[in-house]
């Protein structure tokens, strides 16, 4: 059995803003996971929507939802729907895209959600499985691309594959299971990493890992 | 982590515990938390769920933007009031609070998903009904709420519960059949008489198709939410009277995965058939949207 949904809350829960777990509560959380690619706010947000997400996004509120989460809005917020003005205020361009081909990652409540600033572009790929439960499926930045297997946490980091060694043992010191890895080639000497752990680390975990890597994210 | 109901009924019954103590116990262990703090975060999701159904019919009610749903829990409170429904206080009260939580998740509220938020009704309006009913305190309330979740989480791990996967089997379906084998608990029934009605109240909701006009969250989720309220209460019923359902549970819910597959994809969620494609569904999506979002 593939256990998507392993606490109570999952199921008697997520306490959010309506009309859809899966449309507007996921949404939102594939909004601030795709934040924390970016270390600035993004100057444009691009939104690919696939199959029931194509069909259905205006209904359920999944645009203002991915706007929100990527603005760092609570899923709890009332001003939830307000996020689309927020956004225009703010001065970000907004790109929705409804795309007729199959997900990507054959899953249908698929997002792509790019954001650009500067010269900077990264992009997340992702579906909301229920619930309010997502899986990230794959990363962008500029053009290096990484495929993952869905399930959240994720660590994010770079490093070269040395440095690897000492970050997983750090976890494993720290009794963090990791239950898969996966990886793409930045340069020479360093690699972009993705974690899939059964546990979102703590803080002063995640702190002594610094010491071996750069740009560490925990989806 | 129990992977079948037949599991969880087993440890049930060898432990001589209630499935509600049980799920405290595997959140406790998941969790890392104590006993105390999962206990009060569910007491914050009941408070939610409380909220939310009171919000729903007090006065006038709530109305979405689109002004498809909404004023109707009222509607049925001011019925039920003048005591002349055909099925009862305790039937109507269930209806109302179903609508009701609803009425304010369609109006962009505040809701608590269970398990999600097209199906958030199913388990406030039966919940509520029971309160009534049975005087049932805060306590006994939470174990409700645990002992649906530890049915509902079974059914997420080995099913689905997205519309989009699997229909609104999936959704009001699980719902119904978790606050089934709630009722059943709070009422004073045994763990294998919980499992019986959750098997009953999934069996009678296989093949509910999810077609949501114009594509919201309104019509026809809000009354589906009455039929899993109401579905709910007759399958705890049935259990409570002895009756035991031919196919156990485990195997309902691998049906509910099966149907859910074969579902053609216009009767999941994506608003283009069923009810959604009729012309006054199609009528309203236009109207709403300005265009044929197709």
């Amino acid at each position: 059995m593939n256990e998507k949904y392993s606490s109570i809350f999952d199921i008697v829960g997520p306490v959010m803003i309506g009309p859809s777990s899966s449309h507007t509560a996921g949404a939102v959380l594939l909004g601030q996971e795709a934040s924390k690619l970016l270390e600035t706010r993004p100057q444009k947000i691009t939104i690919d929507y696939y199959e029931s997400f194509a069909k259905t996004h205006a209904g359920h509120g999944t645009d203002f939802a991915i706007v929100a989460g990527v603005l760092k809005m609570a899923m709890y917020d009332p001003h939830l729907p307000e996020s689309l003005e927020l956004a225009k205020q703010l001065g970000i361009e907004l790109e929705i895209n409804e795309l007729k081909s199959p997900s990507p990652i054959d899953h249908p409540n698929t997002a792509t959600i790019t954001l650009t600033s500067g010269r900077k572009k990264v992009a997340l790929c992702g579906c909301s499985i229920g619930g309010g439960k997502i899986e990230v499926k794959r990363l962008m930045f500029g053009n290096h691309q990484l495929e993952l297997l869905g399930s959240l946490p994720i660590l994010l980091f770079s490093c070269s594959s040395e440095s690897l060694l000492l970050v997983l043992g750090e976890l494993t010191e720290n009794d963090v299971v990791v239950t898969a890895q996966n990886f793409c080639k930045l340069n020479e000497n360093k690699n972009l990493y993705a974690l899939s752990l059964q546990k979102t680390p703590a803080g002063d975990l995640t702190n002594s890992i610094l010491k071996y890597c750069d740009n560490l994210v925990c989806l | 982590m129990y992977h079948k109901i037949t599991e969880l009924i087993k440890a049930a019954e060898t432990r001589q515990m209630t499935i509600a103590q049980l799920m405290l116990e595997q959140e406790c262990t998941y969790s890392k938390e104590t006993e105390e703090t999962v206990l009060l975060r569910m007491k914050q999701q009941l408070a939610v769920m409380h909220k939310a159904a009171s919000k729903g019919s007090a006065g006038n009610g709530v109305s979405s933007k689109t002004g498809l749903t909404g004023h109707q829990a009222a509607q049925l409170a001011a019925y039920r009031r003048q005591g002349h429904s055909l099925s009862g206080d305790t039937i109507l009260t269930a209806m109302e609070n179903a609508v009701a939580t609803n009425e304010v998740n369609a109006a962009m509220g505040v809701i608590c998903a269970a398990p999600t938020a097209g199906s958030s009704g199913t388990l406030p309006g039966v919940l509520f009904a029971l309160e009534k009913k049975l005087n049932l305190d805060v306590k006994a309330e939470i174990d409700f709420l645990l002992c649906a979740s530890g049915f509902g989480l079974i059914v997420a791990n080995n099913a689905s519960i997205a519309g989009a996967t699997g229909g609104c089997q999936a959704e009001v379906g699980s719902a119904s059949a978790m606050a089934a084998a709630g009722a059943v608990a709070v009422s004073g029934g045994s763990p294998q008489q919980s499992a019986q009605a959750f098997a009953f109240a999934l069996s009678n909701l296989l093949g509910l198709v999810c077609d949501p006009v114009a594509g919201l969250v309104e019509v026809p989720c809000v009354s589906r939410n009455v039929v899993g309220a109401v579905n709910a209460l007759s399958a705890a019923d049935m259990a409570l009277a002895g009756l035991v359902s031919k196919v156990p549970a485990d195997e309902v819910i691998m049906a509910m995965k099966d149907v859910g597959q074969r579902m053609p994809r216009e009767l999941r969620e994506t608003g283009l058939g069923g009810l959604a494609a009729t012309p006054t569904g199609t009528n309203i999506k236009v109207k709403i949207f300005g265009k044929d979002i197709q």
